[in-house]
């Protein structure tokens, strides 16, 4: 069933931070615009909680695998930027892959713990290979003039890069929610909620499973190809395990249920953060109580407010 | 005769508050010797996360330092204003805040992190914005070939310094062959690269390097492969405290040599006995009993440190490299400011050729143990280098390497333009 709110209000979301853009000025156009690659990780992470049923804590793995084959992309081809964002998607769909064949050999709890000991081992190994990932140091992007399409184009923490990175996401939600309509849509939703009465009516579960997951990769491979070109630099930090953490707390305030929640989530998260960070260092301490107000209040996140609202008559 | 309405007396309350006010602000503006704009200068600092035990002194050293030069005649006559941020020692909040530092803040001047990956991401942004980053990372590669840039200088000593001055001495000291435990990150790859090369030139020989990976749990299955028939053990590792304790207590008695400025990562008192020997190399020693710098008495005054190196208010010992960096830099700012005539951000390119002419610094409040030099090719400062020692609870002055000993080849020349 296709969610007409929920695409309506994340493209609306979308367009918002466009049109203030620019009003805000330069600082804050490049806050949006690392916002809005964060929006695909958590987009991600919902596709593969909620839809191919993996608990995975390792997607900032995935968002980094696509954020160094950015860079790496960048350097052996040059600066057009859509050959850069594909460079991305197939790492993304690429480390999904092997992930989630791996996952799906494991049950729902020992997938979860799977996903910790594949971030863990992928961090480790990252800071190890120092020659390819600069290690704590990280990768600067190659300075080099950038292209989209042909046409010069400026990359880093501004305007031209949330527009950029809006409209591949409004176009990626579209596209997510014309899908929503269809038959092999409703095979997915009947997957994730019984496998195994889907396997029984001839489905191949695991190959869903296996294909919305590397879906999710394709999503935070492309989201850390946006954030590598945004920042312009990449350290190891962004396969770490409190990146992927974070992926999981926006999910869960915009409503982890629905992958028009995590854009939500991320901007109600790392926007207060922004703001609160300017008056207090105890920022971590804020946030982690405003998260506590909403696992109890509004465990299903912004996105389960409207349910809410609607199924209340009904009790 | 003229009534007196509600809005009269609003009026005459607020310009005699203001006319208060007028005096209080020339007096102070007075005391201070100080008048004009502000020189802002934003310091990007980790007063959170893992670095934030090293943030705390570049902190301090840092407010009680500016808060000493307004009181002294400012820069160039001018107050200066500091602006700090929390980096989280997060490198994505990092850039973040530095970009808040240069575009919300519009400061003249940026005191960097101190942790390479970000210094890394931060040292391109502020060249591109053309502000002066005084770096305080100490990976010789903030610096090196790839990363150095025209509006960057380092006030403070790195990796490749340390080891060339400290490598020497030690050998003498303590021995011809060693091993070295080191951080499996790029700072302890640079340690341990240029400790080998520092100790070969030295006539010792270094053996086997135990890689010690950034997340391990435990470090005792990395401490028992080190070799126990060596003479000295190099250590540049983030939990350094931890290590020194495993390896005591797993009967290593060799001696221990900490890599550059890691008696600012932890207070060296924790180590109770197990500390006894242990040696550490710094920009600074930590008891004044160690110098004979009045300046440097007056700099511990100015931060509330005692003469023993204890900051009163925290009870800690100081991490007197951190302090010495900052010092260095805030001096580098107000000599090349002073001299080179700068009055606004746009002055900074010659400021910086300024400063690239100017091959030392002399000894002075800001520059509290003595001369400095600063290699114009690729803006590093060489200094003194105090090889400390913990003997019987507390950290005294085993030798100093001369700042010539700590010079290594510059891999860029940044005045060629």
């Amino acid at each position: 069933m296709r969610d007409r709110v929920g695409i309506v209000t994340a493209l609306g979301l979308l367009a918002i931070l466009c049109a203030v853009a620019p009003l805000v000025g330069e600082f804050w156009s490049g806050v949006l615009a690392r916002c809005v690659s964060w929006m695909f990780l958590a987009i991600s992470f919902s596709l593969a909680y909620s839809y191919a049923n993996i608990p995975s804590v390792a997607q900032a793995t995935v968002f980094g695998a696509g954020a160094y084959a950015a860079v790496w992309a960048a350097s052996l081809i040059g600066g057009e930027i859509v050959l850069v964002m594909m460079a991305g998607v197939a790492a993304g769909a690429l480390v999904a892959l092997v992930f989630g064949v791996l996952l799906l050999k494991m049950s729902h709890s020992g997938a979860a713990i799977g996903t910790i000991i594949f971030a863990v081992t992928c961090s480790m190994l990252g800071n190890a290979a120092v020659a390819y990932t600069g290690g704590t140091d990280g990768l600067p992007m190659p300075a080099q003039a950038f292209r989209l399409l042909g046409v010069p184009f400026a990359i880093g923490p501004n305007i031209n890069m949330l527009l950029l990175g809006s409209a591949v996401l409004a176009v990626l939600l579209i596209g997510f929610w014309l899908f929503s309509g269809t038959r092999t849509w409703r095979v997915v939703r009947a997957v994730q909620q019984n496998a195994m009465r889907a396997q029984v009516l001839g489905y191949n579960a695991a190959g869903y499973r296996l294909v919305v997951f590397a879906v999710g990769g394709c999503v935070a491979g492309l989201g850390g190809a946006l954030y590598a070109l945004i920042s312009r630099h990449i350290a190891i930090e962004v396969v770490s395990l409190s990146m992927s953490l974070k992926s999981i707390l926006w999910a869960a305030v915009g409503g982890v249920t629905s992958i028009y929640g995590g854009p939500i989530g991320v901007l109600a998260v790392q926007l207060a953060s922004e703001i609160l960070l300017r008056w207090t260092v105890r920022v971590d301490l804020i946030i982690g109580l405003m998260l506590i107000a909403v696992a109890l209040w509004m465990p299903r996140g912004v996105m389960g407010l409207r349910k809410s609202r609607r199924s209340q008559p009904n009790q | 005769m003229e009534r007196i309405s509600r809005r009269n007396i609003l009026l005459g309350s607020a310009a005699a508050a203001t006319a208060s006010l007028v005096p209080t602000v020339v007096t102070q503006a007075l005391a201070q010797g100080t008048s004009g704009d502000p020189i802002v200068i934003g310091h990007q600092c980790e007063l959170t996360g893992w670095d934030s035990a090293t943030g705390f002194w570049r902190d301090k050293a840092a407010t009680g330092l500016v808060d000493w030069l307004n009181a002294n005649g400012g820069i160039a006559g001018r107050p200066v204003r500091l602006v700090t941020v929390d980096t989280k020692s997060d490198v994505d909040t990092g850039v973040n805040q530095l970009r808040h530092l240069l575009i919300q803040e519009k400061v003249d001047f940026v005191i960097g992190s101190e942790i390479s990956s970000i210094a890394l991401a931060s040292n391109t942004i502020a060249n591109e914005n053309r502000t002066l980053y005084m770096t305080m990372s100490s990976s010789e590669a903030t610096t090196g070939k790839g990363a150095a840039v025209p509006y960057q200088f380092r006030m403070t000593t790195n990796s490749a310094a340390t080891a060339a001055g400290a490598a020497q001495k030690y050998v003498e000291s303590i021995g011809k062959r060693w091993a070295t435990f080191f951080a499996d990150i790029k700072w302890g790859q640079s340690e341990r690269d240029w400790w080998q090369k520092g100790v070969n030139a030295a006539g010792g020989e270094v053996g086997k390097a135990v890689a010690l990976p950034v997340d391990a749990p435990d470090l005792l299955p990395f401490i028992a492969q080190i070799d126990r028939s060596v003479d000295g053990v190099f250590i540049p590792v983030l939990n350094a405290l931890q290590a020194i304790q495993l390896m005591r207590s797993s009967g290593y008695a060799q001696q221990v040599v900490l890599a550059g400025l890691s008696f600012s990562l932890f207070d060296y008192r924790e180590l109770g006995a197990m500390g006894d020997g242990v040696f550490g190399i710094e920009t600074a020693p930590v008891a004044l009993k160690d110098t004979s710098s009045a300046e440097m008495a007056e700099v511990y005054k100015a931060l509330g440190i005692d003469e023993n190196g204890i900051h009163t208010a925290s009870g800690k010992a100081a991490g007197t490299s951190m302090i010495m960096g900052i010092a260095q830099s805030l001096g580098f700012l107000k000599a090349n400011v002073e001299a080179s005539g700068w009055r606004v951000r746009d002055d900074t390119a010659a400021l910086i050729k300024h400063a690239e002419s100017v091959g030392t610094y002399a000894r002075g409040p800001l520059f509290p143990l003595g001369e400095v030099m600063v290699r114009p090719q690729d803006h590093q400062a060489f200094m003194d280098i105090y090889l400390l020692q913990i003997e019987s609870g507390s950290v005294g002055k085993y030798a100093v390497a001369p700042k010539e000993s700590t010079i290594y080849p510059a891999e860029v020349d940044l005045t060629k333009g």
